[in-house]
């Protein structure tokens, strides 16, 4: 099992997200940000930065999270990316539909477009999991891997092993928030099989 | 002319740009002076009457820094909590209880007297947006002092928003729903949720004074 840590802003959402048992089992460490040192992640193979940090706390912390990765570690990134922190991070904000399931002939816009990527053909998610709503996407550089597409462009999920000596995992989805916030069930599902992949999955 | 001179909370996340401290509508907030949350400890709030707390806040923080809160309420100042609180940072109000659901009708709220800031609001406009339930509250905190003030419950009695002026000098607000501030605007009944709390924010801070002269 890979050791992970969780970056924790001290909000509602993430408290209820990260000690909720069935997560917390696969957290080495639970940091909280304000008090952060870079010494916390010796050890770790996996770090997840979750949506809706302290801007200024993220932008101090992020140099240690470039070199976390830079030396082989695996960075998952949650949630819309409005400071630019990410190596290559190309984000762009877009209009957020809460409600597109109750609009005629329904299409989150979605789009697995890596189905033999192992969090996929493993079993760990599948689309349902992956659904909900959307606050932007991505546009990737070459070489970088998208896992995920919204059908009128830009990723919603990539994985980049290019920019690093280890791995980015980035996703505009945010599923630590609505979860925390009691809202948006398959913001579960996406947990259920994304942090057992992180644990034991190929990534 | 106002009473009230609001300081909001900001958690400096994503959701908070341009002040907007995930305001459901998108309007600024000219009435409110945002402080970096952080600041809390060390910024100089005599100017201000009235605290909002919402989601995204540091509740460790607030919690490491409770004599702060203390001391604003006993000021006889208001404290507005409209978050889910899971630390006791603030007099007066129990730790967030999630509601348990078996029908998406249990999200279903009523106000517990008249005359209230919610005067007017259609509860099914509050508790359904565009036919999702439960989207203004989700849980409750446990009311520590009998003599608070419920303002706003589910249909089986457990509390959303009450007032407490026992704990302190001053006035609670805990709320475990969304930012009565962002009711501003909208196409339907539950913009009236904002001016009304504005107004009864004066009225309380008038009580709260001539309460301190008596």
């Amino acid at each position: 099992m890979r050791k992970i840590a969780v970056l924790y802003s001290g909000h509602a959402p993430h408290y209820v997200t990260f000690n909720t048992p069935k997560f917390k089992q696969y957290f080495e460490k639970i940091i909280y940000l304000p008090r952060f040192v870079e010494e916390d992640l010796e050890g770790m193979d996996v770090l997840i930065v979750p949506s809706q940090l302290h801007n200024k706390l993220l932008l101090e912390a992020a140099p240690a999270i470039r070199r976390f990765a830079d030396n082989g570690g695996v960075v998952v990134a949650f949630g819309p990316q409005p400071w630019q922190w990410i190596p290559g991070q190309n984000w762009e904000t877009r209009p957020t539909n809460f409600w597109w399931w109750l609009e005629k002939d329904a299409d989150s816009g979605l789009r697995i477009v890596a189905p033999d990527y192992p969090l996929f053909r493993d079993g760990f998610l599948d689309e349902a999991g992956c659904t909900w709503h959307q606050h932007g996407v991505f546009h990737l550089q070459e070489g970088v891997q998208s896992l995920i597409d919204m059908k009128d462009g830009g990723s919603l999920l990539y994985v980049d092993k290019v920019s690093s000596k280890g791995t980015w995992i980035v996703t505009t989805l945010d599923p630590d928030f609505h979860f925390g916030s009691y809202f948006m069930p398959a913001t579960e599902k996406f947990m259920d099989g994304f942090f057992p992949w992180l644990a034991f999955g190929e990534i | 002319m106002s009473e009230y001179k609001i300081v909001k909370l900001d958690g400096g996340h994503a959701f908070s740009l341009e002040g907007r401290a995930m305001n459901v509508s998108n309007e600024p907030m000219d009435h409110v002076t945002f402080i970096d949350q952080y600041e809390i400890s060390t910024a100089d709030l005599s100017g201000f009457n009235v605290m909002v707390v919402t989601d995204f806040i540091d509740q460790e923080h607030l919690y490491e820094h409770k004599q702060v809160i203390e001391n604003f309420l006993n000021e006889e100042k208001i404290i507005i909590a409209n978050t889910h609180i899971f630390r006791p940072w603030l007099p007066g109000s129990g730790l967030f209880m999630p509601k348990e659901i078996k029908s998406h009708a249990d999200y279903v709220m009523e106000p517990a007297a008249e005359g209230t800031f919610y005067e007017g609001v259609d509860m099914m406009e509050l508790t359904y947006r565009k036919g999702v339930s439960g989207f203004y509250a989700r849980g409750s905190h446990p009311v520590v002092n009998k003599e608070s003030e419920i303002v706003l419950q589910f249909t089986d009695g457990t509390p959303i928003v009450f007032i407490d002026r026992t704990a302190t000098k001053g006035t609670v607000v805990a709320a475990s729903c969304r930012d009565f501030l962002t009711y501003a605007t909208g196409e339907n009944s539950t913009q009236l949720i904002a001016p009304q709390f504005l107004a009864w924010l004066d009225q309380e801070l008038l009580s709260l004074k001539e309460g301190s002269e008596a």
